[in-house]
């Protein structure tokens, strides 16, 4: 309390309230609180992984909610596992008992050390190392828990990943498989083209390195959570006893440390590592291609282009079915990706507005983004999220893309390239011909708009 | 603190109502900015921690298999009808947005199969039931998992021809077109493989789900959004859809033993409120019928879902 002695000083005003108007006195003591609100009240806050809320919502029936002490006990297990965002490895520093133990995030086969960079507040240490790696570069867009839900995350188009799926969409493995390291290494290096993710090719090569392992920690993580999630909303109990569900480490590995045999369900954070471990047997190997892209120029890839033309419109691939005639994007646009699967549920057909409305409410109370449908790829700009080296486009066509609607035309069998026959890899055309349409794609930017597509013989494309 | 309040008791009522605004103003700012209505259920440190000494002190993935303690006597059947009591809403009519002359022949409405009810007995077709959690002994020879043939799968004016469809996980799908253009068929397993291929006009892909699934999952095709159907790969052979009279039996059941066999369908999931089965109110809880079969015994359920569960 300010004493009679200090009235003269110049804030103390308020001693003479006499003296003055009334309202000055009121605003500076309503200013003062304020601005004690805005220092004490706003940071004090430590920063906590996010429970998927929106995944309750999803999972649960309506007459068997999932209750508050069922969600207590998944944060609590996943407390346990994974740590917060400060301690990954080690929630409970204060606990000399907890501190000696070994992390079970060890035990999952995560690089702790590279975590620990990653994780926690941002700041350099005397050496002049960068710490909190996440929370400098990442947590705004992606979310302190990984979920795509960053503060700037809801002014972003496309939205930022969501990591806690484990679903990735740009990377060399067949269909719904994990990415590979070097996978998620590019998508860091390079930057996403066309979206907000920045290249991040000035860190140095043990700042990407350790970011890498945090996003599949993060991922890892929220998979996890779900597969909780998922198990107490249907059957209203824990899929097993925290050693269970920590359990079935160490995988299984084969000659080459590739994962061979799957874990038993209840052992859930060994169920999502074995299918990180797994990814590298899924890596798409093309086969051989008909034409060389280092050589646009050459009648050989103009007859290629020709011939991926075809294919692009052909009742086989139906390519323009979504990408539309020009392959401006502008075919198919009303689906939902797995990140809105919620959204998707609805029916793509429903046009109760009432209902929508209705759920689009009720997921965004909590947390979810409001749904976006996806477009397919303007093929014209030459912008190729994916990566634009022709054997990123092989890969995107034989895979599709994982979690949107984009097919494969592809199969698992074929994905052994030059080794495996024609006659057994399956898929909606010969493998061969997924190279042309490569040409075709690559060549489409190119090609005047203006003056509507070349009319080529045999095209069965006619402009509207 | 005791200033303001004197000096506002002394001023005008237009001055006071302005100080009052920025009072509570000031209220909203320092309790509204340190919450987080998306906190969810704060987990209990201490609990954590022995979770984590739990972990740290037991050998890891050491699974407790607990045995209910009941011997297999036989086996027995339920069987019967799943009707909807009142009329219900017609489903909803789809936007065929798309390739309307093979989609959409003559440019007749076409309708969603969320709810197909026999308009003559009140019947309700594809509805799942499937008894869970039975392994060993206690399945059937003829309802033995492993079964490693071929189903025929297929899509004809852009609609899958089997709506739901419960089949065994070692099973083969074989997904065909019959039309003239393109499918993609994208299935959303949960536990077992997802995929979203290609199906050019007339030919066909393949599919083994690999692992069973709790629930049915979804059958989509990206090319023609309204297109939906279900699978649910199964372990074993217990399982039946309704037929169209919703009919529906389950032969060789282990009696003798707790049995809960799950209900589904596509509009109520697994919420069963309000039906009666052989005239008495009777609860699912989450969709789950349990009971306990006499050895050669035939439990008939006569359901009457009443149609209100379907506005």
């Amino acid at each position: 309390m300010r004493s009679n002695k200090r009235c003269n000083d110049r804030w103390g005003a308020a001693c003479q309230p006499r003296a003055e108007g009334w309202p000055d006195a009121c605003l500076r003591a309503v200013s003062w609180a304020l601005l004690a609100s805005l220092l004490v009240g706003c940071q004090s806050e430590v920063p906590y992984f996010r429970p998927n809320l929106v995944e309750i919502e999803i999972e649960q029936d309506a007459s068997e909610p999932v209750t508050e002490d069922q969600q207590r006990l998944i944060n609590e297990t996943m407390l346990a596992l994974f740590g917060t965002p400060d301690r990954p490895a080690n929630p409970f520093p204060e606990d000399a008992q907890a501190a000696d133990a070994q992390s079970p995030l060890r035990t999952f086969g995560f690089d702790v050390e590279k975590l620990k960079v990653s994780a926690g507040p941002a700041y350099r240490d005397a050496e002049g190392n960068q710490h909190g790696l996440y929370r400098l570069h990442c947590a705004h867009c992606h979310g302190v828990t990984g979920g795509g839900d960053g503060p700037t995350a809801a002014f972003l188009n496309p939205y930022p990943r969501d990591y806690r799926q484990g679903v990735f969409k740009y990377k060399s493995t067949f269909g719904a498989a994990k990415p590979t390291h070097e996978d998620l290494k590019r998508v860091l290096v390079n930057g996403v083209s066309g979206t907000s993710m920045p290249s991040f090719r000035l860190l140095p090569d043990n700042e990407i390195e350790a970011l890498i392992e945090y996003v599949r920690y993060l991922s890892a993580r929220g998979e996890t959570e779900i597969k909780l999630i998922e198990y107490m909303a249907a059957e209203g109990e824990m899929p097993g006893s925290i050693s269970e569900i920590a359990g079935g480490f160490p995988l299984p590995v084969d000659d080459e440390g590739v994962a061979e045999e799957e874990p038993e369900e209840e052992n859930v954070v060994a169920s999502v590592m074995y299918q990180w471990k797994a990814a590298p047997v899924s890596v798409i190997h093309p086969v051989s291609s008909p034409v060389d892209f280092s050589d646009p120029e050459s009648t050989a890839m103009a007859e290629s282009i020709a011939r991926g033309e075809k294919l692009f419109y052909s009742k086989n691939l139906q390519c323009n079915s979504c990408h539309g005639d020009s392959a401006q994007g502008d075919g198919q646009r009303d689906k939902y990706t797995v990140w809105f699967k919620w959204r998707e549920d609805l029916g793509t057909n429903n046009d109760d507005q009432a209902e929508i409305n209705r759920v689009v409410h009720q997921f965004m109370d909590v947390g979810a983004l409001k749904p976006r449908t996806i477009y397919p790829r303007n093929l014209r700009l030459g912008v190729y999220r994916g990566g634009r080296r022709p054997i990123d486009l092989y890969r995107r066509i034989y895979s599709g893309i994982n979690g949107g609607p984009m097919p494969a035309q592809g199969t698992v069998t074929g994905i052994a390239g030059d080794e495996v026959p024609d006659s057994e890899a399956g898929g909606s055309v010969r493998r061969e011909q997924i190279w042309d349409v490569v040409s075709y794609v690559l060549s489409l930017p190119y090609e005047p708009l203006s003056q509507g597509p070349p009319q080529r013989q045999g095209s069965k494309y006619t402009p509207r | 603190m005791k200033m303001t309040r004197l000096n506002v008791e002394n001023s005008s009522r237009p001055a006071r109502r302005v100080c009052l605004c920025i009072g509570l103003l000031g209220v909203a700012f320092a309790w509204g900015c340190n919450r987080d209505n998306l906190r969810g259920a704060i987990p209990s440190v201490a609990k954590a921690k022995e979770m984590r000494f739990t972990l740290a002190t037991s050998d890891v993935g050491t699974s407790t298999e607990e045995s209910s303690g009941q011997q297999r006597t036989g086996w027995g059947t339920i069987k019967g009808q799943i009707r909807v009591v009142g009329p219900v809403p017609p489903n909803r009519v789809l936007n065929v947005n798309k390739d309307q002359a093979i989609c959409q022949p003559g440019g007749v409405a076409v309708r969603g199969q969320t709810m197909e009810v026999d308009p003559s007995t009140g019947g309700l077709a594809n509805v799942v039931l499937y008894a869970l959690d039975l392994e060993g002994e206690d399945v059937h020879e003829d309802a033995q998992g492993g079964k490693a043939d071929s189903i025929f799968y297929d899509q004809k004016v852009c609609r899958y021809l089997s709506h739901v469809l419960p089949m065994q996980s070692s099973q083969t799908l074989e997904v065909k077109n019959s039309d003239t253009v393109s499918h993609n068929t994208q299935i959303q397993a949960k536990r077992g493989r997802s995929i979203n291929e290609n199906i050019p006009p007339g030919s066909s892909i393949k599919y083994s789900p690999g692992k069973e699934e709790k629930e049915p999952i979804s059958v989509s095709c990206a090319v023609h959004p309204w297109m939906k159907a279900y699978l649910l790969p199964r372990d074993n052979g217990y399982f039946a859809a309704t037929a169209k009279d919703g009919s529906f039996v389950i032969e060789n059941l282990p009696a003798g033993i707790d049995l809960s066999v799950q209900a589904w369908q596509e509009k109520l999931g697994k919420n069963f409120d309000g039906i009666k089965v052989n005239g008495e109110p009777v609860t699912w809880k989450r969709g789950r019928i349990a009971l306990n079969l006499k050895p050669d015994e035939t439990v008939t359920l006569d359901v009457e879902i009443p149609a209100a569960a379907f506005q």
